[in-house]
């Protein structure tokens, strides 16, 4: 390295020289907005999980709706199918008289006719062959009934029957009647003669409509009436996080943005997150009740040019006095934080689509929002923060109510814990401001929740 | 007042305070790099700018194995010549004659303020002013410089030779101006 070369290392070796203040004001506006960038798709990625779990639950509930539907055409069938037999029934008994009076016949020619008695009991017996095959269809069809005991013994009731016919037992025959057992077998000897073709047929055909139906995954459709026993009576724990939308068609409705001259294109998008415990209840098969107690937190990032060196009440009072920006002195725009926190009272009705180890349920409901504060923050820390509540001069409502609707996709751990994702959208009935603030935007916030539920029965 | 790691954890953490407070320690001697490569206070302002933001959003990264004060001079360079690459293809940089400077140097620089040898300096042709930065302040090789600026060692060569040339008479004529001699 030369004398040249040296001379100007050591002039500028250890030289400082001050940039302006504009400097880290732009500093500070970028890494806001660096901050609001990575928060943006955020809320992209959970606007769209919400989104994608909605539309599921509206497939999966329309596929249920069908099903359930279905299923009652099935149900409708079968009887209608039912209400034959007692027609059948009718015959049998007209068929059962007739027999009382053969069998009367054969008792007069007891001892004489015996070749003839054992020419009925054949065909009988051949019959009753018959008979047990249509009872094993008729327990196969109507399994679901809980008849299946009373048509097994009937069957077996039968075997024993035709065998007694067969050995021409007539102690064991009379026994029979007695039991009211031979009553029984020639219900179903005669529903056999008197049933005509098609309604012999009518076992099979409902099978083939079971399995007409579309194919909804078996974990589905299995062991539905063991699982909805349980859970009756649990709690939960519960924490969300997502976008927060002040929803406002002006900056003078919202708070932060109020205090802006809005010049400034703030983003308009803030985030959400709240947590708390549920309790619910199961008030019919397929509907629940929950509610609870909640914290709730939403907030935005925006930016304020007014003059406000130390802290920010003034731009709080601004607010509270209803000024317009114009009428306060300035500054160069500075990154302002503004956080409203409520406590939430949910009350929300559920519908359970799938009752199953893995569970879907569509909630709708109210919540009443009691407001706590209002905290004004520079995210700078140039500035001190400032809080309001709520009350008589305050800007702030006390009292907000709001509709809720999301989704609940659950899987059950073990018998007694289910954990949940629950994506959902918030809509607030009245806008956080009192009407006298000339305000009338309706938040909304779309989130995603998890709860962790402990099943007490 | 926070230490240098606890100062860069907060900034990887995005916290204001810690971020403000890293500024404001490098801020003067970062603005005095920049203001050698660039052309005009409000462009060194800018790479000021954005260097600070790469700075931010790279602390993460940073693995002590340099001193703190290096590593940020090292990206404020970066950032710089990012700042004037495109002037550079706007206006290649050819290979001129050796201005035959002589060593024996009269004037001396202590005789000007600081901010008139940067304003001499932002005078300078772009590549000639990169190029005198990189090798005379910053001590790097010409075979570097023409790695870093995708040229030729000749190229860089003979912008250095043309710089101190320029420089030279830029002193002069600053010097009989205000009488300095």
């Amino acid at each position: 390295m030369g004398k040249f070369e040296k001379n100007w290392k050591e002039v500028f070796e250890g030289t400082e020289l001050s940039p302006s203040d504009a400097v880290w004001v732009n500093i500070n506006r970028d890494l806001a907005a660096a901050e609001g960038e990575t928060m943006k798709k955020r809320i992209v990625l959970y606007q769209r999980i919400a989104a994608a779990s909605v539309l599921f639950a509206l497939l999966i509930g329309s596929l249920g709706i069908y099903q359930w539907t279905d299923t009652s055409n099935q149900v409708a069938q079968k009887r209608t199918l039912e209400n034959s037999v007692p027609t059948v029934n009718e015959n049998n008994q007209t068929n059962s008289a007739l027999l009382d009076k053969h069998k009367l016949t054969l008792a007069n020619k007891r001892g004489s006719e015996s070749s003839n008695e054992i020419a009925l009991t054949k065909s009988n017996s051949s019959l009753n062959s018959n008979a047990s095959k249509k009872n094993l269809k008729n327990s196969v069809v109507t399994k679901g009934d809980g008849n299946l005991n009373e048509k097994s013994t009937n069957q077996l009731l039968i075997q024993s029957f035709v065998m007694a016919s067969e050995t021409a037992d007539r102690k064991k025959l009379n026994s029979y009647q007695d039991q009211k057992v031979l009553k029984l077998a020639f219900v179903d000897l005669g529903e056999l003669e008197l049933l005509p073709i098609p309604e012999i047929q009518a076992g099979p055909k409902m099978i083939e409509i079971f399995r007409a139906l579309p194919a909804i995954p078996g974990a589905f459709m299995v062991h539905e009436e063991k699982k909805t026993v349980h859970e009756q009576v649990w709690a939960s724990v519960t924490a969300a996080a997502g976008s927060y939308s002040p929803n406002t068609t002006s900056y003078s409705n919202y708070s932060a943005s109020q205090i802006n001259s809005g010049s400034n294109s703030s983003p308009v998008v803030g985030s959400s997150y709240s947590y708390g415990m549920l309790a619910g209840v199961r008030v019919a098969k397929r509907f629940v009740l929950q509610s609870g107690i909640q914290y709730l937190n939403q907030s935005i990032n925006s930016t304020s040019n007014i003059s406000s060196p130390t802290s920010l009440d003034q731009v709080a009072f601004s607010l509270a006095s209803n000024s317009p920006a114009s009428n306060l002195s300035t500054t160069s725009p500075y990154a302002i934080n503004s956080a409203n926190e409520f406590v939430s009272v949910p009350l929300q009705a559920g519908y359970l689509f799938i009752d199953r180890k893995l569970g879907l349920q569509l909630n709708t409901g109210v919540s009443t929002e009691f407001f706590l504060r209002n905290t004004l923050s520079d995210p700078s820390g140039q500035r001190q923060s400032y809080s309001q509540s709520a009350g008589q001069d305050s800007p702030y409502r006390s009292v907000n109510f709001s509709g809720l609707l999301s989704s609940e996709v659950s899987y059950k751990l073990g018998n007694r814990y289910r954990v949940s994702v629950v994506p959902g959208f918030h809509y607030s009935f009245n806008p956080v401001l009192k009407s006298a603030y000339n305000s009338s935007g309706n938040p909304f916030v779309w989130d995603v929740g998890f709860r962790f539920r402990y099943i007490f029965k | 007042m926070l230490g240098e790691k606890e100062l860069i954890s907060g900034c990887a953490k995005g916290e204001r305070t810690a971020q403000r407070m890293l500024y404001e320690r490098h801020c003067r001697r970062l603005m005095a790099v920049c203001s050698r490569y660039a052309k005009s206070m409000p462009e060194a302002e800018d790479i000021l700018q954005e260097g600070f933001m790469k700075i931010f959003s790279s602390l993460k990264t940073f693995r002590y194995e340099s001193k703190l004060d290096t590593w940020m001079t090292r990206i404020m360079i970066n950032t710089a010549l990012n700042h004037q690459r495109q002037k550079l293809y706007l206006l290649p940089m050819v290979d001129v004659e050796d201005a035959g400077l002589r060593e024996d140097e009269k004037i001396s620089l202590s005789d000007f303020h600081l901010s008139e040898l940067i304003a001499i300096v932002q005078q300078l042709p772009d590549g000639c002013r990169v190029v005198f930065n990189l090798f005379a302040i910053e001590g790097f090789g010409h075979k570097e410089i023409a790695d870093m600026l995708g040229i030729s060692e000749g190229t860089s060569k003979s912008q250095y030779n043309r710089a101190k040339s320029l420089l030279r008479a830029k002193l002069e004529t600053v010097k009989v101006k205000y009488g300095k001699v």
